[in-house]
């Protein structure tokens, strides 16, 4: 029974990783791309307190891969930054865990400047020069939609008694 | 609680270092990018996925269009094919004269070109990184390095191959540079990309060099990647400034680099090969 549930949870996860990074690639105006949030670094985020025993390190690491095969982008950097960023919250996540939403949003915003700037200087290293720091946009408008994301995934991870 | 002694540092090490020989492996060697074709076919179900959003609303328009517009459109297009097939016939001359001055002056064939028909799927979510993704692949022999361009000119080269799709970066990445030459004048030089998807820029112009605002740039095929002849880019800028060395100038891409959803993947048939295996 509880192997079932875990086996559902499995895949409900792994729905939810597919939509954030469909909706990462998603066409949008060249305006408006800078303020698209990190869809999948959200969805991770709330994996990684949510359900820290199913959602961690090696996964992190073969979302960053998938991720990095859909935009193109050297083999790896995603990989390597979202470990990092997984790492830090499972090292901050008993703390996480009793945050207030907004405290949340805050570690959030940082944490996804952190992933843009490593993305970026990584991508120095290749030869694309990021020449605005319009690039940490993503931080601000991920961690305001963070309470809607947590409370959408709550409730969906409540309803399928996912954890 | 689940970590008892926090999470596990020897993994998060193993990881980073492999995540980091990936990266490593990944920029240097041909052979691992050559398996990342294989790679690449995890992500084309994603990437049709994101695309068939765009491609349902252009299904939906195609059908509730009206009478009134199609019987438009149909008249347009067929001024423009009048007006085209009047080219034709002029080109057909054209080339039968420009063939007969070659071979007065003793001058090489022009190689000949083969193209393919792509078709957009997707475009890259990074605003510093031009790229778009095309529904041909190694399987529809699209090769690294191949040349694409829509009716209005170059609109790029093929820098990643899965088998089913490939990747293209625009002329305007800041990564590009495209070999061109002053149609008017024959002046040689490269038109840089500027990481804006509008503009190209031409570095180190004397600043005594004849350039116009609105001239034309098409490719000087030196390089070998770029076919000969095809238009790349029309001046916008050309300014002097007396304290520096050299002009500032720049060009706006001649291809709707951010519109196209048709190109055109050119093949080169080497003209050599052709002519023995004929």
């Amino acid at each position: 029974m509880s192997d079932q549930a875990s086996g559902g949870g499995f895949f409900v996860t792994l729905a939810t990783f597919l939509l954030a990074i469909t909706l990462s690639q998603f066409p949008l105006d060249s305006s408006l791309q800078w303020f698209r949030p990190d869809f999948v670094l959200l969805v991770l985020f709330f994996w990684l307190i949510w359900a820290p025993n199913r959602v961690g390190l090696v996964y992190a690491f073969f979302i960053g891969l998938l991720l990095d095969l859909m935009r193109g982008s050297v083999l790896g950097l995603g990989a390597l930054s979202l470990t990092l960023i997984a790492f830090i919250t499972q090292l901050l996540h008993s703390r996480l865990r009793v945050f207030p939403m907004l405290q949340q949003s805050f570690v959030l915003l940082l944490l996804v400047g952190l992933n843009q700037l490593i993305y970026y200087w990584m991508q120095g290293l290749v030869g694309n020069s990021a020449d605005t720091l319009l690039f940490l946009l993503p931080a601000l408008t991920s961690a305001l939609l963070w309470p809607f994301v947590f409370m959408t995934l709550r409730r969906l991870a409540r309803s399928l008694d996912l954890n | 609680m689940i970590f008892k002694s926090g999470p596990s540092r020897l993994l998060f090490t193993l990881l980073i270092i492999v995540a980091l020989s990936i990266v490593a492996l990944d920029l240097t060697f041909n052979k691992f990018r050559e398996g990342k074709a294989y790679l690449n076919l995890v992500a084309t179900p994603l990437q049709w996925l994101v695309d068939l959003p765009v491609k349902m609303a252009g299904g939906v328009s195609d059908v509730v269009v009206s009478r009134a517009t199609l019987i438009a459109e149909n008249d347009e297009l067929r001024t423009e094919a009048i007006l085209l097939e009047q080219k034709v016939l002029q080109n057909a001359t054209l080339a039968s004269e420009n063939r007969r001055l070659r071979t007065l002056l003793n001058a090489r064939q022009k190689v000949e070109e083969e193209v393919q028909m792509a078709e957009l799927i997707g475009v890259s979510s990074d605003p510093f990184q031009h790229e778009i993704l095309i529904n041909r692949g190694e399987q529809d022999g699209v090769v690294i390095g191949q040349p694409a361009l829509d009716s209005g000119g170059i609109m790029g080269l093929v820098v990643d191959l899965a088998p089913v799709t490939s990747r293209v970066m625009l002329v305007t990445d800041s990564r590009s540079s495209v070999p061109v030459q002053l149609l008017r004048t024959g002046f040689r030089t490269l038109a840089l990309g500027s990481g804006s998807t509008t503009e190209l820029k031409l570095d180190h112009i004397p600043n005594t060099e004849d350039i116009r605002i609105g001239d034309l740039l098409v490719t000087s095929g030196l390089g070998g990647v770029f076919p000969m002849g095809y238009p790349v880019a029309e001046i916008t800028e050309f300014r002097q400034e007396p304290g520096r060395s050299f002009a500032v100038v720049r060009a706006r891409p001649t291809a709707t680099l951010d519109k196209s959803r048709y190109l055109l993947l050119v093949q080169q048939v080497n003209g050599l090969k052709r002519l023995e295996s004929e």
